[in-house]
């Protein structure tokens, strides 16, 4: 009878304990991650999977003596695409539709905001635990869980690799816990000494004459941009407004980020044009989706890689300060 | 509810009854999947989007719950030509997006089963047609997006796949 209530006692005590250890070791894994990321050399195959489309990239990340970090994407499958990344600077080479977007941020110094800090904050939206270790691309991992605690975000499951901390496979999952996404690496080699060459963009030389989206920001990354969403999803929290521009004959655009630490939802603000009218609603870019939604003289768009009522909701609560 | 949630998906509601509705799916987890089914039943009819082996595992439990009427049934004789024609054309459409349903976004590890393939053939090049010619700005505004997304912290440029990624983009739902 003593022996059972002892038993029963560990079990009521030990149970939080191993649990709140396993969250802390989880976390720590992330903020290892996205410090492996930064500066690791590495070249690799990974896949990307969304719903039943499946693109395998070559993808390299390259460290500079000063520090630059500089990454290139390639898409092996269909119509041959390029993603090259200079610290904040990025370029998309579309040849099938010869098109460049280009994107570039102001100061690297505010993110990438997966920092320790909102890191330590993610378990007020998410159960995170540590799960099973597993292989991927012939690596032993880690993995974190992190189960969303309401409906308005998808579960994540990351496996980390054991010795360096890179991330090395990352999978969005639903409430039921089907994979919506996948990005996961066949083959890598981690610490390659690489050159600049390796990440130098191959399309740049027949990008001349494509068009050109750009939406280089005009002010900081958080200024008042004259507008508020009045219904927050829960959880999500502003990290980022500022203005865009689209060019010398348009009016700039308004962008906000919000997040819960993990998941983004961006809201753009356009004036409304003509061709706008036939798209306005729900839509969806493989796992990320997208609602339109008309607010007198302009289009508001919010997308993310959330569930569509949160965008819902975003969208319905976007106004324009008085 | 449930019709003001279909005209909230063909977005013809006042802000204010739509605002009511969106409280009411926050409020409930039921409400929430009978939204998420509409939206999936009107991407299936209209040949948008790829759905789950859960789909077709919540619309059988649906038909299961659904109650069975044990009044007599008055048999039919004659049957016109016309009416058999739509029947087996329901069947045959019924049978196409449900096998092609479970192809897509299936649970890891669940296996494919090619055989059962039957895509309509109007999905795929109407999906394809409106990527290439209207996603250029949805492709900025994902570039623009993915800048400042945490998860990109730790996954890097690897995140910009879903931006350049080929995948039946820029559907209206």
């Amino acid at each position: 009878m003593i022996f059972r209530a002892v038993c029963l006692l560990a079990a009521l005590i030990g149970g939080p304990v191993a649990w709140a250890q396993s969250q802390a070791e989880a976390l720590s894994m992330l903020s290892r991650a996205v410090t492996a990321s930064q500066n690791m050399s590495y070249a690799g195959t990974f896949v990307y999977q969304s719903g039943a489309n499946v693109e395998t990239s070559r993808i390299a990340h390259y460290v500079d003596a000063d520090g630059n970090s500089i990454e290139r994407l390639e898409v092996l499958d269909g119509s041959p695409r390029e993603v090259v990344r200079i610290n904040d600077e990025v370029r998309c080479y579309l040849p099938k539709e010869k098109i460049v977007i280009e994107d570039r941020r102001g100061s690297r110094k505010t993110f990438p905001s997966l920092l320790p800090e909102s890191i330590n904050s993610l378990s007020e939206f998410y159960a995170i635990k540590r799960g099973a270790p597993g292989r991927v691309a012939g690596f032993e991992t880690h993995s974190v869980l992190l189960e969303p605690k309401d409906g308005f975000r998808f579960g994540y499951v990351f496996w980390i690799e054991a010795q360096t901390g890179l991330l090395l496979k990352a999978r969005m999952v639903n409430e039921r816990g089907e994979a919506i996404e996948q990005f996961a690496f066949a083959q890598l080699e981690i610490g390659l000494p690489l050159s600049r060459d390796d990440v130098r963009s191959r399309m740049a030389v027949m990008s001349e004459g494509w068009a050109v989206h750009s939406a280089s920001t005009t002010t900081g990354q958080n200024v008042d941009v004259g507008w508020v969403a009045s219904a927050p999803v829960p959880g999500f929290r502003q990290i980022a407004g500022m203005r865009r521009s689209l060019g010398p004959d348009r009016p700039d655009m308004v962008h906000m980020v919000f997040s819960d630490g993990l998941a983004a939802i961006s809201v753009f603000i356009e004036p409304f044009r003509k061709e706008d009218g036939n798209f306005i609603g729900p839509m969806k870019h493989g796992a990320v989706n997208v609602f339109k939604r008309r607010v007198g003289n302009f289009i508001v768009t919010a997308l993310g890689e959330v569930p569509p009522h949160s965008l819902l909701r975003m969208v319905e609560g976007v106004e324009q300060k008085r | 509810m449930k019709e003001n949630l279909s005209a909230l998906i063909d977005n013809e509601l006042e802000d204010r009854q739509a605002q009511q509705v969106l409280d009411r799916l926050h409020a409930d987890g039921d409400l929430r999947d009978e939204f998420a089914l509409q939206v999936a039943v009107g991407d299936a009819l209209r040949g948008d989007i790829g759905l789950g082996a859960a789909f077709t595992a919540s619309v059988m439990s649906r038909l299961d719950d659904e109650p069975t009427v044990l009044a007599p049934v008055i048999r039919r004789t004659v049957t016109t030509p016309k009416r058999m024609w739509m029947s087996a054309a329901a069947a045959v459409s019924g049978v196409a997006i449900v096998s092609w349903l479970a192809l897509d976004l299936m649970p890891a590890g669940t296996p494919v089963q090619m055989a059962a393939t039957t895509t309509p053939a109007s999905y795929t090049p109407q999906a394809r047609a409106s990527v290439a010619n209207n996603d250029a700005p949805l492709r900025a505004y994902l570039v623009a997006h993915h800048g400042y997304s945490p998860t990109g912290s730790m996954q890097g440029v690897a995140l910009y796949a879903r931006g350049v990624s080929d995948v039946s983009a820029d559907d209206r739902r």
